[in-house]
């Protein structure tokens, strides 16, 4: 258990990378929820800046990388899309493990789509690590007309959840940069808030002799 | 903070051994950044391109295999006992796992250190494996003898216990581009490797891989236990050489286990190879003799040795020190697999410990058996220097009387002499000491039953190891070859091997408490849920899915109950608090030591009275015992005190070991089992 225990907790805190590596930092993130609720059009979205009206359900999973600069860091971030469909489902959740943030998807204009975040819900508290952060998205809110999810509901539920909670829209390019840039932040957020506890340890202690010595640990560079 | 790769990384940078080749690590970092870079491009062929241009720099130097760096296994370096609790008996005996550290379920970390002894390797095998894959990805899918194989133990991996059945039905198409993706991820830290990244390794290797694969999942296992055949091997005969690595991970019941990391395995030999020196984890004494300043309670927070050992130590000479050290990890190594729920084998213990004598081992193991509280019938007559202990062949009533009669020292003829017993209870003894795998060697044996030739005990013997593989249904397994092992190193039954025990008792071997209780399993999988409700505050839905047995009537009784008490941590400290104030009064026993033994008892499925509390008490251990407990939660769920908020809690413990566990814990180490 403390084998497992080690590795989860590395990985929580973001690949810090040594100083040759193309970045800082490293999260995975992960994009769930019912099939066609607009995963897949919202990662073109953020990581090509494309869409595509017709429908092409994703088979499987994949990923795509984008590299942002958050306070002068360079954070990679690796972008799980999964497939929504029911058959799949165990299938993506093998991936969820390593996972440091959700992007949990339902379509408001389509119900069943919202019913069922509590079951994704659970589906990330049963397979993720803990600690895993989670935001809550109910995309195409350029449908109005087609709406049958009030913003109040989702934004009810999400707090229900204790995740936070946006309006999106992958067509007309809404939210979505703020979306993945929130995820980024709360993931900091946490992560900083161990680095706080963690800071002065690592730097100022050099008695444990049993131990090899460590490269200078990284500052608070997500205060962001 | 730090992360392992980080550590990783440095580490290897400094190690004597990659020194040497500063410019590969380099470079293989290099091509790593290419690589990663290519996947952020939406067309596939620009990775194809990249991948094909860094395989081909790769190819124009080879792996480094062990024949051209000695390899021993670097210092520090750890037996797995969680992975070796788990390790098949159709794997090789003389190896052993290894613990090792790395991002997601590091295979690469595994398999450079089963390679070389460290993990300075592992980048580089990292990387090329992906090289592996996406150049030849149609080999893998399509072209190998073994490729049906592959893909089936990838959709098993793909799936979760209850959707096994359905998983087979997987089509062809979402299997490749899961590959794809986990091909993409490769270069990547912290990726999750599967079967189809072990078979690209071989070939990576140019040698076979043993994938050894706990005996669980039986249904599954022999797609994933197999040897894994390179795509086309080297000339050489040290790279056709055999590398093996273990799906380790937790054990969920007796059947089902839940892969989660892949550990090194080694020969034992390895682990012992005198130029290494410091191969064996002899952590105290290295402590010792780094910082002959360390005091003894640094050194007992550590390892919980006794102040009269740790004294003793100090005024010793090296080698005495080193003897008694040895001596000292020989028997905690010994006690750990036994609490692990098996025995080490004579052989293996002899290999890894050779200057502890056989005797040693008998005295140990029959200390620990009776430790734990089986009663042994018999057992006490064929083992030299056993002692202390009553005669177990004469029975219940008559236990008193032998032992007067044979008060100590030596061990106690299990008869008097003026009885000279039937020579059928003689052979039910023997049989019992078989049945136990505790079986004295002809030697001993002849000390005791002097008028038993030496055929009647060969044959006897011969004929209670045939009942024992017969024995038992379950316990058959692995034991009808054992026959020809020597003497003593028959595995034990399986009451010993699995924690589940409880169900497959050898008819020879009453268990202390057995019957009406709830069976071993049950309790420690009860205690362990109740621990992770209370105090970890696990979600009622994890709960739901790790433990099916138990109702979530329970769940909800257990997280009010823990709710009255107040939040797991603060609980804690009250229990604390409350034990130093009982400490005081000199009533309490040292709580650790009590928690220790209690676990060591359910582990083993054993039940058995505490060993006698301490009467004198040390507050200050207490106190210790608890900060680190607190500090190891604290850590374990993110929320780490700063030193400040800690020595609000704990004023008595000074900056340094705060900062000393600190280290500990953010290396991976644990400071105590709860
Ligand atoms: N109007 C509108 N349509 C959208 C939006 N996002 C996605 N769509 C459309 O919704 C359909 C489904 O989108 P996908 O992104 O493929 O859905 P998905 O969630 O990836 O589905 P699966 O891969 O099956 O899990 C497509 O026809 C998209 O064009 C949006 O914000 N607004
Ligand atoms: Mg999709």
């Amino acid at each position: 258990a403390a084998h497992s225990m080690a590795s989860a907790t590395d990985a929580r805190f973001g690949q810090k990378e040594s100083s040759d590596q193309n970045f800082d930092y490293m999260f995975k993130i992960l994009i769930i929820g019912n099939s066609s609720v607009g995963k897949t059009s919202f990662l073109f979205r953020y990581a090509d800046d494309s869409f595509t009206p017709a429908f092409v359900s994703t088979v499987g999973i994949d990923f795509k990388v984008k590299t942002i600069y958050r306070n002068e860091k360079r954070i990679k971030l690796q972008i799980w899309d999964t497939a929504g469909q029911e058959r799949y489902r165990t299938i993506t959740t093998a991936y969820y493990r390593g996972a440091m943030g959700f992007i949990l998807m339902y379509d408001i204009t389509n119900e069943e789509s919202f019913n069922a975040v509590q079951d994704w819900s659970t589906q990330i508290k049963t397979y993720s690590w803990d600690n895993a952060q989670v935001l809550l998205v109910g995309n195409k809110c350029d449908m109005e007309d087609e709406r049958v999810v009030l913003g109040e509901r989702g934004r009810q539920l999400a707090e229900h959840l204790g995740f936070e909670y946006f309006e999106a829209s992958a067509k007309d390019n809404i939210n979505v940069k703020q979306t993945f840039e929130r995820l980024v932040d709360i993931i900091c957020e946490k992560m900083s808030e161990s680095l706080d506890a963690a800071d002065p340890a690592v730097t100022g202690a050099k008695q444990g002799t049993q131990l090899n010595d460590q490269p200078a640990p990284p500052h608070q560079d997500c205060a962001c | 903070m730090m992360n392992r790769w980080d550590k990783e990384q440095s580490k290897s940078k400094r190690s004597p051994q990659t020194t040497r080749m500063p410019e590969r690590a380099e470079l293989v970092d290099a091509l790593r950044c290419k690589l990663q870079e290519a996947t952020e491009w939406p067309d596939p062929d620009y990775l194809r391109a990249v991948t094909s241009d860094v395989g081909k720099l790769l190819s124009s130097f080879s792996v480094p295999s062990a024949c051209e760096r000695n390899r021993n296994v670097s210092m520090g370096t750890e037996v797995d006992l969680e992975a070796k609790a788990l390790y098949p008996e159709d794997a090789p005996m003389d190896m052993v796992p290894l613990s090792c550290q790395g991002q997601g379920n590091h295979l690469f970390e595994a398999a450079s250190v089963s390679l070389l002894g460290d993990s300075s390797l592992s980048a580089e095998l990292q990387v090329r494996t992906m090289v592996e894959m996406l150049l030849h990805k149609q080999y893998y899918l399509k072209g190998m003898i073994d490729s049906k194989i592959m893909l089936q133990a990838a959709r098993f991996s793909l799936c979760t216990e209850e959707s096994a059945a359905r998983m087979d039905q997987l089509p062809m198409a979402i299997l490749e581009a899961i590959f794809d993706a986990d091909v993409k991820a490769t270069c990547f830290p912290g990726t999750f490797s599967n079967m189809w990244h072990i078979y690209a390794l071989a070939s990576v290797l140019q040698r076979d891989v043993y994938s050894i694969y706990p005996m669980s999942n039986m249904k599954i296992r022999p797609y994933f236990n197999r040897i894994i055949r390179p795509r086309a091997r080297a000339g050489s005969a040290c790279q056709s050489q055999t590398l093996h690595v273990m799906w380790a991970g937790e054990s969920l019941s007796r059947s089902v286990f839940r892969p989660q990391y892949f550990a090194p395995v080694v020969p034992v030999s390895t682990l012992h190879c005198p130029s290494s020196g410091e191969a064996l984890p002899r952590n105290t004494l290295e402590l010792l003799n780094m910082d002959p300043d360390i005091s003894y309670s640094m050194l007992r927070e550590k390892y919980s040795i006794t102040k009269s050992t740790f004294y003793r130590w100090k005024r010793q000479s090296w080698e005495h020190r080193q003897k008694a050290a040895t001596r000292y990890e020989a028997k905690q190594y010994l006690q750990q697999c036994f609490s692990a729920g098996s025995f080490l084998p004579l052989q293996q213990f002899r290999t890894r410990f050779p200057e502890v004598s056989r005797s040693t081992y008998y005295t140990w193991k029959h200390e620990m058996l009776l430790g734990a509280g089986v009663r042994v019938p018999g057992l006490d007559a064929g083992i030299p220097g056993a002692n202390e202990n009553q005669s177990p062949l004469s029975g219940g009533s008559e236990n008193t009387e032998s032992s007067k009669l044979h008060p100590r020292p030596g061990f106690p003829r299990p008869f008097n002499s003026q009885r000279s017993p039937s020579m059928q209870l003689v052979k039910s003894f023997l049989r019992n000491c078989v049945s136990l795998n505790m079986c004295p060697p002809y030697k001993s044996f002849r000390k005791t039953y002097p008028w038993i030739s030496r055929s009647t005990y060969y044959n006897w013997r011969r004929e209670a190891m045939t009942r024992v593989a017969l024995g038992p249904k379950d316990s058959a397994t692995g034991q009808i070859g054992n026959t020809l092992v020597g003497l003593g190193d028959l595995q034990l039954p399986s009451l010993y091997k699995s924690r589940a025990g409880s169900d497959l008792r050898s008819p020879f071997l009453p268990l202390c408490g057995s019957k009406s209780n709830p069976s071993p399993l049950q309790r420690t999988e009860r205690e362990e849920a109740k621990r992770r409700v209370q105090k970890w505050r696990m979600p009622h839905s994890v709960f739901r899915v790790r433990y099916r047995t138990i109702s979530s009537s329970t769940y909800f009784l257990w997280r009010r109950a823990a709710g009255h008490q107040g939040a797991g941590l603060r609980q804690q400290r009250r229990e604390g608090a409350g034990l130093r104030a009982c400490g005081e009064t000199g009533v309490s026993l040292d709580r650790r030591q009590h928690l220790v033994a209690a676990s060591t008892c359910l582990r083993s499925g054993m039940f058995s009275l505490l060993p006698a509390p301490a009467k004198t008490f040390n507050v200050t251990s207490l106190s210790k015992a608890e900060a680190k407990l607190f500090l190891q939660q604290r850590f374990e769920s993110n929320t780490f005190p700063t030193f400040k908020e800690f020595s609000g809690f704990y004023p008595l413990t000074p900056r340094s070991t705060y900062y000393m566990w600190k280290r500990a814990l953010i290396n991976g180490m644990v400071l105590t089992d709860y």
